[in-house]
């Protein structure tokens, strides 16, 4: 997946932020590990970004660092789970997720009343899916349950969610992180998530 | 690191650990941990190798360290070899001795006295000062070193790049980029210094 990228340079030019901050967000997991993206230039080694993520979050880490300690801002902008369980009332009432995706969560789990994370973080992707409106509930039902049975195993680590469809037939798998893909003709790409910018999203939704 | 279980433990003599979370450890003597390590902070004498990744609080080493992973500390005084297979990262580090760090070592306070040969695949902070205790060997090899305040002495690297660069006796350095300050002691080599704006 090609992307805009970001020199280092260009980075601190930009924010203004000098090369200790950089590292000392880096070590404190504020930036994630895979966007140091390091190549070869004429200039030597350098280090590039993703463009847009890294200067949104650079931007998030200077307006909360004030308020909070580094510490705390990294457990919010980790990857990790929260430790939190939340009610459907409460849910639809904060308007975390959308109606549609509560009431098709409720028919695959029932008995289900409170989310903890991982069903909470099932239910916010499909939500985000589905207000695309390019994923039918059937593909939804697909995505949560490919979620669901391979998010537990896959904590920490960067993947995407990925839709495709070929004939009216919908395929749903997970993914490396920015992983390329190469699809048969015919074949198209529904939706592609990238879960850590899903996670944190929820994350800030939930606070 | 609220762990009930986690416990001070004193280790002396050659031993063995599966590792794990500890408070208060000291190794006095030899011992090899098969597995991660965290603790409170760690107190060695001698000889202490970490299978896995190493997180302290504080850190004082003296002797021989070898950690085949990440090693995550707040502060550390390491007198002696170190070997880190991963990234070597603080706050404030006080190095002196030989290190080799196949990642990135970076602190916010680095200071390092170079007693031997010494390499870092990169070196990234704050204020970043390298000096040269004593011995022919000593130098340090590094490719990319990046920092607000880089002063250097014994380097060999491809790129230095910061707000102020100083180099000293014994550099040989690639490429400087810079962008207040360059200083230059006249046994340093250089082939091109940019200064950024």
């Amino acid at each position: 997946m090609e992307q805009d990228l970001l020199s280092k340079k260009e980075l601190l030019e930009l924010t203004g932020i000098s090369y200790g901050q950089l590292y000392r967000w880096k070590r404190k997991h504020l930036i994630p590990e895979d966007w140091f993206i390091h190549r070869s230039t004429f200039t030597g080694q350098e280090t590039f970004f993703p463009k847009d993520k890294i200067l949104a979050r650079i931007e998030q880490i200077k307006n909360m660092k004030d308020g909070m300690s580094l510490d705390e801002l990294a457990s919010m902008l980790a990857l990790g789970p929260v430790d939190i369980s939340m009610s459907r009332e409460e849910l639809i009432k904060r308007n975390i997720v959308s109606d549609v995706a509560v009431e098709l969560y409720r028919q695959m789990h029932p008995d289900t009343e409170t989310y903890s994370f991982l069903p909470l973080l099932c239910l916010y992707t499909t939500s985000a899916a589905l207000s695309t409106g390019d994923v039918s509930l059937e593909e939804a039902r697909l995505l949560v349950n490919t979620l669901e049975q391979h998010l537990p195993s896959l904590e920490g680590q960067s993947v995407d969610v990925v839709l495709l469809r070929k004939l009216g037939l919908a395929l749903c798998l997970l993914v490396d992180g920015g992983a390329e893909l190469r699809l048969e003709p015919g074949a198209k790409l529904v939706l592609r998530l990238h879960m850590p910018a899903q996670i944190e999203q929820l994350r800030l939704k939930l606070l | 690191m609220a762990n009930h279980s986690a416990r001070n433990v004193r280790i002396t003599g050659t031993s063995e650990s599966s590792g794990g979370r500890f408070q208060r450890l000291t190794v006095l003597g030899d011992c090899t941990f098969h597995g991660a390590v965290e603790c409170k902070s760690l107190r060695g004498m001698g000889e202490v190798e970490v299978n896995g990744n190493l997180t302290v609080g504080g850190l004082r080493m003296m002797g021989n360290m070898e950690v085949h992973g990440n090693l995550e500390v707040t502060t550390a005084n390491v007198l002696g070899e170190m070997q880190v297979s991963g990234d070597c990262t603080g706050d404030v580090l006080t190095l002196r001795g030989a290190f080799n760090v196949d990642g990135l070592l970076s602190a916010d306070d680095l200071r390092v006295k170079l007693y031997g040969p010494s390499r870092v695949r990169d070196m990234g902070g704050a204020s970043l000062v390298v000096r040269k205790r004593y011995g022919k060997a000593a130098e340090l090899v590094a490719e990319v070193i990046e920092g607000d305040e880089v002063n250097l002495q014994f380097t060999t690297a491809e790129v230095v790049r910061g707000r102020r660069v100083v180099l000293g006796r014994g550099c040989r350095v690639k490429r400087v980029e810079y962008q207040d300050v360059f200083e230059q002691n006249s046994d340093a080599v250089v082939e091109e210094a940019v200064q950024l704006h």
